[in-house]
C-alpha cells in the first residue's frame, strides 16, 4: 500500500471526496462545539506543525480556543491512563505513532464513535472508520550528516548500517518506549532479507540509545552523531524548514521503508465532543491534509493528497509491507522488546 | 540558619523586662484577642499547608491504597521498595553523589571564602559578590549547560581541547560520576562560601594572634585554632548542601538519566510517569528521603547550630590577612576559574546555542538568528502562558509568603502566646523536606480531594507558599529584630490596632528586609523546577518545566533561548534586590 505517492487515482478520488467535504457541517455540533468554546489535542506531533492546521481550524471555527498537548506518544499514553483511571479526561483528541494503543482503546471502549464522512476517503489499512483514521502517514528512514559521512559512505541498503565504518557513529531510539522505533523494529524484522539478523548485526556497531527522534536529529545535525539508524521523515523538513544549509541528508533504503500512520481520535470522555468533531473533520479533509502535509513532510493517506517530496528522495519509493497489524502488534511487543534488548546485551535501565 | 536562632533573641534584650510588662498591662483585652484569634489562624493555616500534606504522605506509604480510598495499613509499599534492586541502587547513589559533592563543595567553597576573607589577593570585594551568583543561577539550566560543554561526542570544551591538543579521544565526559559530582558541587559550593566567609570574619583574631605569639606557626594556627573555630559553620552549610543535593531532581535528572545513573529524585519522578502511576513507590521513598533529611536536621541542631553560635559571636572584628605574595596571581586564578566554570562557560555556552537554527558545535556567524526567540516568545503557546504563569505566581507567591511570613515572625517573636511555639514549629518543618518530598506529598493530598485545586495554577501556588514560609519567616524575622518592640507598643497604646500597627509601623520600617526576601523567593519560584514538576498541569506549566520540556523533546536552540530569558529575569531581580535593600554587598541576602 502506498498512499502518498500513487497520485493517479487523484482526480477521480477528489471529485468524491470534495463532496462529503462540502457537505453543510451538522449544524447541532457547531452549535454544540460553539458551547463547549475549547479543545484539547494531544498529539505527537511537533507543535509548530499542530499549530499551522489548528490556526486554519480556527480561521474557520473562531469560538473554539484549540490547544496541544505536546509529548512523546508513549509519555501521551501513560498520561491518558492515568486521565482514564481517574476520570479526569482533559484531552478531546488524540494523535499518535502507537496504532495498538489506539487500537486497546478502542477495545477498552475509550473511543466515541463518529461516523466523519471523510472517513470514506481513507483506505483500509489507514483507518477504522468510526473510531479513527491516520491524520498522516510518515516513512521511517535513515538519517546522516553530511558533514560526517563521505559520499561513498552514505548507505543505500539498511545492510549499510551493519558494516564497520558504522561503529559508534549511530543513534537509535530506546525501541521499548518509542513509538515510531517499536514501528520500524516489527518492519524490519518481519521483512525477508532482513529480519532479526539485521537487527543483531546493527546492534554490533553499538548504536546510541537516546530518547526521543526530536532530539536524535538535532544532534545528528550537530554531528554528535554521523546518523540515526531509523528517523521519521518529517524531522529532516522540520530541520531544513529551520535552517536550509542543515548538514542533514535522508536515505530511502532500497529495500523500501516503514511506513507509520499517526493515528487520530476522540476520546469517549471528552470534554469538548463536539469541538474534536469539527476538528477530526476539518483535519481529516483534504483541505486540512494538503496543509497538514505541507507543514509536517509526510504523507497523506488520502489518495487525493500528493506528497510535498523531499530533493533526495527517490522518485520510486517503497513501503516495507510487512507492517503488523496492531492487534498483532501488541501480541508480540513484549516478547520483541525482550529478544531487541538480549540481541542488543542490554540491561534493565534504559533511556526513559 | 543561624540567623533564624540569632535575632530571635533579641528583641527580649532590646526592651528591658518592665517596660513590657508595663506594655502588656495596657494593652487592652480586646486587642490581646486579636492576636490570639490570628495566631490560631495561623496555625490553622500552617497546619493546612504544611502538616496535612506531610501527614498524609507518611500515612498514605504505609497503605495499600491511595489516599480517600478504601484499604488497609501495610509495610507493602516499604517492601517493595527495597526489594527492588534498581531501588536499592537509587538510595545508594543519592548518598553517593551527594556525599562527594558535599565533599567537593566544601573544598571549593571553603577555598573561595578563604581567599576573599583572609588573604590580600586582588579583587576580593568583587569575587566577594560574584561568587553568591552561582547559587541563585538554575543548576538544572547550568546542567543542560554542561552537557553541551563536555558531551562526549562532541561538546564546545572538548571540540575546543581535541582542537588545541593532540590528543584522538575527546577528554570530557559530563556523562559520569564525576560530572554529575561536579555540577551539583558548582552550584551548591556559594552555600558553603557563604557560611565560611561569614565565619571567617565574624572570627576574634585575638585567638590566632594567641596561638602564633604561643609559637605555634602559620600551618598550626590553621589547624588547631582557626579549622576548629570554623568547622560548626562548615558543618553547617555541608549539611545544608548535602540536603540541597540529595533533594535536587534537575542535575540528576540531565546528567545522570542518560548514563541510567538513578537518584531518589529522578525514581520518583519516572515512577510516576509509569503507567499505571507508581504512586505507593513514590511515596515510600519521599518518606525515606524526608527521614534522611530529618537526620541532617536533627545533626544540625544538636551538634552544630549550638556550637556556632557560642564561636561565632559579635562583629567588627578585622581578621588577620595572609599576606600571598607569588601566590597573589595563583588565587585570583583559582576564583577566576570557578567564574569561568560556574558562569560564563555554560551562559556562554547556552547564549551561542540559543542563535542557532538547530544544535550545532560550529562557528558560522552566516546563519545565526533569532527564530529561537521568536519561536518561545511568539509562535509557541506554551512558552507564552509559562512565562505568565511564572511571572503570576513568583509576584503573587513571594508577597503571599513574605505577609504571612510577618505574621508568623511577629507571633513568635513578639508574643507571649501559648500557640508560637506551636507556629514556630510548623513554620520551619518545611526547610527539613525536600522539595520533591513536599510535591509528591502535596500530590497525595490533592489529586482526589474533591475541590478542584489539583492541576490548576493554586496547587503550584499552594506548593510554593508552604515550601518557602521558613524562607519568608527568615527575612520577616531579621527584619523585625532591627525594630524595637517599644515602637509597636507605642503605636499600640496610642490606639492603633495590631493590623495598623504591622502596617503602618513595622512593615514601614522593615521594608527594605521584607523586599530583599520577597525577591529572592521570586529568583527561588521562577527557577523552581524540584516543587513544579510534579504538580504542573499543561494550564499551569511554569518556565523550568517547559525547559525541561524542551530539553526532552530535543529543541536545544529554543531551550538555549528560553533559559537566557529565564536568567536575566534572575540577574533583574537580584540587581532588584541590592538596589531596594541598598545593599553594598550581595552576602547580605541571605
Amino acid at each position: 500500500m502506498r498512499p502518498a505517492f500513487s497520485s493517479s487515482m487523484l482526480a477521480a478520488l477528489a471529485a468524491i471526496a470534495l463532496a462529503p467535504s462540502a457537505r453543510a457541517q451538522d449544524q447541532a455540533v457547531i452549535d454544540g462545539a460553539r458551547k463547549e468554546g475549547r479543545l484539547v489535542i494531544y498529539t505527537g506531533v511537533e507543535r509548530a506543525a499542530a499549530q499551522v492546521v489548528i490556526g486554519a481550524f480556527q480561521k474557520k471555527y473562531p469560538f473554539i480556543a484549540a490547544e496541544t498537548v505536546r509529548a512523546s506518544s508513549s509519555k501521551l499514553a501513560t498520561r491518558l491512563d492515568a486521565e482514564i483511571e481517574a476520570n479526569r479526561v482533559q484531552g478531546d483528541l488524540i494523535e499518535f505513532s502507537l496504532l495498538y494503543l489506539t487500537t486497546s482503546l478502542a477495545q477498552r471502549g475509550e473511543l466515541l464513535r463518529y461516523d466523519s464522512p471523510e472517513y470514506a476517503a481513507y483506505p483500509k489499512d489507514y483507518s477504522a472508520p468510526g473510531y479513527w483514521a491516520a491524520s498522516g502517514v510518515s516513512n521511517i528512514i535513515i538519517l546522516i550528516n553530511t558533514r560526517k559521512v563521505d559520499a561513498a559512505n552514505v548507505p543505500q541498503s539498511w545492510w549499510d548500517l551493519a558494516k564497520p565504518y558504522w561503529k559508534d557513529k549511530l543513534t537509535i531510539d530506546n525501541l521499548e518506549v518509542s513509538g515510531t522505533g517499536y514501528n520500524w523494529l516489527t518492519a524490519v524484522v518481519n521483512t525477508p532479507g532482513l529480519g532479526w539478523s539485521y537487527i543483531e548485526a546493527l546492534g554490533k556497531n553499538k548504536p546510541g540509545l537516546e530518547r526521543g527522534h526530536a532530539g536524535m536529529a538535532q544532534k545528528v545535525a550537530a554531528g554528535e552523531y554521523a546518523g540515526a539508524a531509523e528517523m521519521s521523515d518529517f524531522h529532516l523538513k522540520n530541520l531544513r524548514d529551520a535552517a536550509a544549509s542543515v548538514p542533514l541528508r535522508g536515505v530511502w533504503p532500497k529495500e523500501g521503508v516503514p511506513s507509520e500512520p499517526w493515528t487520530t481520535a476522540i476520546l469517549k470522555r471528552a470534554p469538548h465532543p463536539n469541538a474534536a468533531r469539527l476538528f477530526l473533520d476539518f483535519l481529516l479533509s483534504r483541505e486540512g491534509q494538503t496543509l497538514y502535509v505541507e507543514t509536517m513532510g509526510w504523507s497523506s493517506a488520502r489518495a487525493d493528497v500528493p506528497h510535498p517530496g523531499f530533493k533526495e528522495m527517490p522518485a520510486q519509493v517503497t513501503t516495507l509491507a510487512s507492517r503488523l497489524s496492531a492487534e498483532e502488534s501488541l501480541r508480540v511487543r513484549d516478547d520483541y522488546v525482550a529478544k531487541w534488548k538480549q540481541a542488543w546485551g542490554l540491561g534493565k535501565n534504559l533511556p526513559n | 540558619m543561624e540567623a533564624g536562632v540569632g535575632p530571635r533573641q533579641e528583641p527580649a534584650q532590646l526592651s528591658p523586662p518592665a517596660a513590657q510588662a508595663g506594655a502588656s498591662r495596657r494593652i487592652p483585652a480586646i486587642k490581646l484577642t486579636l492576636e490570639q484569634a490570628t495566631s490560631i489562624a495561623a496555625c490553622a493555616l500552617l497546619t493546612w499547608l504544611v502538616l496535612y500534606p506531610l501527614a498524609v504522605l507518611v500515612i498514605g506509604s504505609l497503605r495499600t491504597d491511595l489516599p480517600m480510598r478504601a484499604g488497609r495499613f501495610t509495610p507493602a509499599n516499604f517492601l517493595a521498595l527495597f526489594a527492588e534492586p534498581a531501588n536499592q541502587e537509587a538510595i545508594l547513589n543519592t548518598f553517593i553523589s551527594s556525599g562527594l559533592a558535599t565533599v567537593l563543595a566544601v573544598i571549593i567553597g571553603m577555598t573561595l571564602a578563604f581567599i576573599t576573607s583572609r588573604t590580600d589577593a586582588p579583587g576580593r570585594a568583587f569575587f566577594d559578590n560574584a561568587f553568591v551568583l552561582p547559587y541563585y543561577l538554575s543548576p538544572f539550566i547550568g546542567a543542560i549547560a554542561w552537557t553541551l560543554l563536555a558531551n562526549p561526542r562532541v561538546g564546545f570544551l572538548n571540540s575546543l581541547l581535541t582542537g588545541i591538543f593532540p590528543i584522538e579521544h575527546a577528554p570530557l565526559n559530563i556523562y559520569t560520576l564525576g560530572g554529575l559530582v561536579f555540577v551539583l558541587a558548582l552550584y551548591y559550593s556559594p552555600i558553603v562560601f557563604l557560611f565560611g566567609a561569614g565565619a571567617l570574619r565574624a572570627m576574634d583574631p585575638a585567638l590566632e594572634e594567641a596561638a602564633r605569639m604561643n609559637g605555634a606557626g602559620a600551618l598550626a594556627t590553621a589547624l588547631r585554632v582557626t579549622l576548629p573555630l570554623v568547622t560548626p559553620a562548615v558543618g553547617s552549610a555541608a549539611l545544608l548542601v548535602f540536603l540541597n543535593a540529595a533533594g535536587q531532581f534537575g542535575i540528576p535528572a540531565v546528567i545522570g538519566i542518560p548514563m541510567h545513573y538513578e537518584v531518589i529524585t529522578t525514581r520518583i519522578w519516572i515512577g510516576l510517569g509509569y503507567f499505571p502511576p507508581r504512586y505507593g513507590e513514590a511515596a515510600a521513598f519521599a518518606v525515606v528521603l524526608l527521614l534522611v533529611s530529618a537526620m541532617i536536621m536533627f545533626l544540625q541542631q544538636r551538634h552544630l547550630a549550638r556550637r556556632s553560635f557560642v564561636t561565632v559571636s559579635g562583629r567588627g572584628y578585622r581578621p588577620s590577612v595572609v599576606q600571598l605574595g607569588a601566590l597573589r596571581p595563583i588565587a585570583a586564578a583559582a576564583c577566576v576559574l570557578y567564574l569561568l566554570v560556574s558562569i560564563v562557560l555554560p551562559y556562554g555556552a547556552l547564549l551561542f546555542t540559543s542563535f542557532q537554527p538547530y544544535l550545532s558545535f560550529a562557528f558560522e556567524p552566516a546563519q545565526w538568528t533569532l527564530r529561537p526567540y521568536a519561536e518561545v516568545l511568539l509562535n509557541n503557546p506554551l512558552t507564552v502562558r509559562a512565562i505568565r504563569n511564572s511571572l503570576l505566581l513568583a509576584t503573587g507567591g513571594a508577597t503571599l509568603t513574605i505577609l504571612f511570613a510577618l505574621v508568623i515572625s511577629h507571633i513568635v517573636t513578639r508574643t507571649r502566646l501559648a500557640a508560637r511555639h506551636a507556629v514556630d514549629i510548623l513554620a520551619t518543618l518545611p526547610a527539613g523536606v525536600p522539595a520533591v518530598v513536599f510535591a509528591v506529598a502535596l500530590l497525595w493530598s490533592y489529586i482526589f480531594l474533591p475541590v478542584p485545586i489539583y492541576g490548576t495554577i493554586w496547587m503550584l501556588l499552594i506548593a510554593y507558599v508552604s515550601h518557602y514560609i521558613p524562607f519568608g519567616v527568615r527575612a520577616a524575622t531579621a527584619g523585625l529584630a532591627q525594630v524595637s518592640s517599644e515602637l509597636e507598643e507605642s503605636a499600640r497604646i496610642h490606639g492603633a490596632g495590631a493590623f495598623a500597627t504591622l502596617w503602618r509601623i513595622v512593615i514601614p520600617l522593615i521594608k527594605p528586609a521584607l523586599a530583599a526576601g520577597w525577591i529572592l523567593m521570586f529568583v527561588e519560584f521562577i527557577r523552581s523546577l524540584s516543587l513544579s514538576i510534579l504538580l504542573y498541569s499543561d494550564d499551569s506549566i511554569v518556565m523550568p518545566v517547559v525547559i525541561y520540556e524542551l530539553y526532552e523533546t530535543g529543541a536545544y536552540p529554543a531551550l538555549a533561548a528560553f533559559s537566557v530569558l529565564q536568567t536575566i529575569l534572575v540577574f533583574a531581580a537580584i540587581l532588584g534586590a541590592r538596589k531596594i535593600a541598598r545593599l553594598d554587598s550581595l552576602m547580605q541576602l541571605r
